[in-house]
């Protein structure tokens, strides 16, 4: 029988008899389910689902309908029909049936934390399924705040949520077709960043406009005494590493320069070899890098989540026992240094606002360390309230970010390093020309559509 | 060598960036259109990446700090054993339980039905991980946002005597925030329900937040997309124009004009 519909605030496949969405919690007693693509596994095959009128539009009521004067509560249901989506021991015996092949929109559980993957999806042999009736919400405004919640969030929408956001249920675009249905924006964004890498046309004296921050944290490194002891947090994978590695990289050697005791810990898989990668390539042959035991110390992966950090603020040598090979560190100079010292320095590398966010949260407040971020350009907005409140002593963040600081080193960068940057700064320029031009003549193309209309 | 170089011989290098270099271009397929050739690219991805995690927790977390230990000492003298129960004997034995929780909770969805007598014991574990994160994610919260921010904002000193650009700072952010959290919660669908001399500066205030929000939305998400572009032109850059993908270039043209 009727097994899910999608959660009128999230969009995610939810149980029909569940109290709470199991993505992002809403409640979701009293819900007209099939007005928010209810979908039945046994009927749907046999019969499409009775057309339901659009909820009204921008009627909040529809998802919230405990904004309703009239909203009666219904009774509270037994404890084991609460959605549990990520807590499948929570879930009854009689809804396992049910649930066989719920819609997935995104990468969930095992491969969530995998940067960049495209939606999961099966590859179908022939002509493409059509789209499935109902399994969409009807409500355009309803559609496009989810997908104003997605960009919130850090999460690109693709070109094809677009579009099923703004056609008509049987003028869907088929999930298969990749990025063909706006293929010409595309296409000019590649020829225009081509076209800024070939020509290569950036002044050779020209300088980055880097946000407020860079000095800070240049001047918080430089400051530091001798054979301080900075933590480092490596939150990037190789996901980011094309923004992140020109960032980080003037940082890094700066720290190795200034022969200060390096410990890296990440809790992405994928960071410690990251880390380790980035500083073989910051390696400037200072003396700190000839000798294992004042070597930066690779503290490998640190699993728990955000409940292990608190540990890692209070005991950080308790918590780091291994380095990357395996190898005990608990004897390593740095790591000796922290069982009666705070660190010296926060260093957190991210690709995500989050990741910073977290060690601000849980780390920070109990080591009184100062902190400096090295983090994606989209990740730098916002974290401006906490470098404006003074949690944040110093903010490297994107492409222009790492320029300004490698030319705050007042380093003669290497001519092979110099081409490769003026290079990529010329294939931004160019598209971010073409992006604009895009912006407008959409704009102007809706402005004229709109008036004919 | 230093102790962070790889040790590894050259060759490998070139391998990985060769293996890179395809994987990069199937991947791009997905300009054109999603295919088998993108998606057992990602799969690849995903396979490697699960299988790689699966070797750095355990050569990370379980041996040095689980299996290591209790094989050394399974049970200290007295007056230790309940610090090695604690920290060793009991992680183990909750990591099993859920983990054959797991592998039930699957079958059951292949059975359909029987054999759920762990999901109890099971949940309580999941109860306390799910607690202690939300426990220590309130607890940060409060610490090292809310309170920081409010104090930064108190800090402030006398409005009335702080500089035009900041009082007018502040007036605009409060006139944003209220707007945006007026939209969004209460005035589409309740305005009926606040007082009738409210209403109309409430509704007025709330299509503000709405204006306000959207134009957040498209300043949030143009740094994003042009922190995607970085990324982009970098692989492109890497692709054609690094070093070694020159020199490969230039290898696979001489050997196709036959040079």
């Amino acid at each position: 029988m009727a097994s899910t519909f999608g959660c009128p605030h999230c969009g995610k496949s939810n149980p029909l008899h569940a109290t709470f969405c199991g993505s992002c919690g809403v409640y979701l007693q009293g819900i007209d389910a099939s007005a928010f693509g209810r979908q039945d596994d046994t009927e749907q095959a046999e019969s499409p689902p009775p057309a339901q009128p659009p909820p009204p539009s921008g009627d909040p009521t529809q998802s919230q309908p405990w904004l309703r004067p009239d909203f009666d509560p219904p009774d509270p249901p037994p404890a084991t029909s609460v959605s549990t989506a990520d807590q499948p021991w929570l879930q009854p015996e009689e809804t396992s049936e049910a649930e066989e092949t719920p819609p997935v929109l995104r990468p969930q559980r095992l491969i969530g934390g995998l940067q960049g993957l495209i939606e999961p999806l099966s590859i179908p042999a022939g002509e493409p399924p059509p789209a499935p009736a109902g399994a969409l919400p009807t409500a355009l405004p309803d559609e496009m705040q989810r997908l104003l919640r997605a960009g919130f969030a850090g999460d690109v929408p693709m070109h094809d949520e677009f579009a099923q956001a703004s056609a008509p249920p049987d003028k869907l675009p088929a999930r298969d077709r990749g990025l063909e249905r706006h293929s010409w924006i595309y296409v000019l964004l590649l020829a225009g960043l081509l076209f800024g890498l070939w020509a290569d046309n950036a002044p050779a004296d020209s300088s980055a406009h880097a946000w407020p921050g860079v000095d800070a944290a240049f001047t918080a490194i430089e400051s530091l005494p001798p054979a301080s002891v900075v933590l480092i947090n490596w939150a990037y994978d190789p996901a980011f590493a094309g923004e992140m590695d020109q960032t980080s990289l003037p940082v890094l050697e700066h720290l190795l320069r200034r022969e200060l005791r390096l410990v890296v810990v990440s809790q992405l898989p994928g960071g410690p070899a990251t880390a380790r990668r980035m500083l073989t390539a910051a390696d400037t042959g200072a003396p700190v890098t000839r000798q294992l035991d004042a070597a930066p110390v690779e503290a490998g992966y640190l699993p728990g989540g955000i409940s292990a950090l608190p540990l890692l603020g209070e005991a950080p040598a308790r918590t780091l026992p291994t380095d990357i090979q395996g190898r005990a560190v608990g004897n390593r100079q740095a790591i000796s240094a922290l069982r009666t010292d705070s660190p010296a320095l926060l260093l957190i590398v991210a690709g995500q606002a989050e990741d910073v966010q977290r060690w601000l949260e849980q780390v920070q407040p109990l080591t009184d360390a100062p902190l400096v971020a090295v983090t994606a350009a989209g990740a730098d907005p916002p974290l401006r309230p906490y470098v404006d409140s003074g949690q944040i002593t110093g903010i490297v963040s994107g492409y222009a970010g790492g320029i300004a600081y490698q030319q705050r080193m007042g380093d003669v960068i290497t001519s092979a390093r110099q081409e490769t940057r003026r290079r990529q700064m010329s294939g931004q320029n160019w598209a971010m020309i073409v992006l604009v031009l895009v912006v407008v003549a959409g704009n102007l193309t809706a402005l004229f559509e709109g008036r004919e209309s | 060598m230093t102790p962070l170089d790889s040790g590894l011989p050259p060759i490998w290098e070139s391998a990985g960036f060769v293996a890179g270099f395809v994987l990069s271009l199937l991947i791009f397929i997905f300009i054109v259109r999603d295919s088998a050739l993108v998606r057992g690219a990602q799969y690849l991805l995903v396979g490697v990446t699960l299988a790689y995690t699966v070797v750095l927790v355990w050569s990370n977390v379980l041996w040095p700090r689980l299996i290591g230990p209790l094989i050394d000492n399974p049970a200290l003298p007295s007056g230790e054993v309940t610090a090695i129960l604690w920290s060793n004997w009991i992680p183990l034995a909750g990591g099993i339980l859920l983990w054959l929780a797991g592998i039930g909770q699957m079958r059951r969805r292949r059975t359909s039905g029987g054999g759920g007598w762990l999901r109890a014991p099971a949940a309580l574990l999941l109860a306390l991980l799910v607690g202690v994160g939300l426990g220590s994610g309130i607890a940060g919260a409060v610490q090292g946002t809310l309170w920081p921010q409010v104090r930064r904002a108190m800090g402030e000193g006398d409005l009335l005597a702080a500089p035009p650009a900041l009082l007018l700072s502040g007036l605009l952010t409060l006139l944003v925030t209220g707007g945006a959290l007026i939209h969004l919660q209460a005035a589409a669908g309740a305005e009926q329900r606040l007082p009738f001399p409210l209403r109309p500066l409430l509704l007025g205030w709330a299509w503000l937040g709405e204006r306000a929000l959207w134009l957040a939305a498209g300043v949030i998400f143009a740094r994003l997309f042009a922190s995607r572009v970085t990324l982009l032109i970098a692989r492109v850059d890497a692709l054609l124009f690094d070093q070694r993908a020159a020199e490969m270039w230039r290898t696979l043209l001489s050997l196709v004009g036959g040079g």
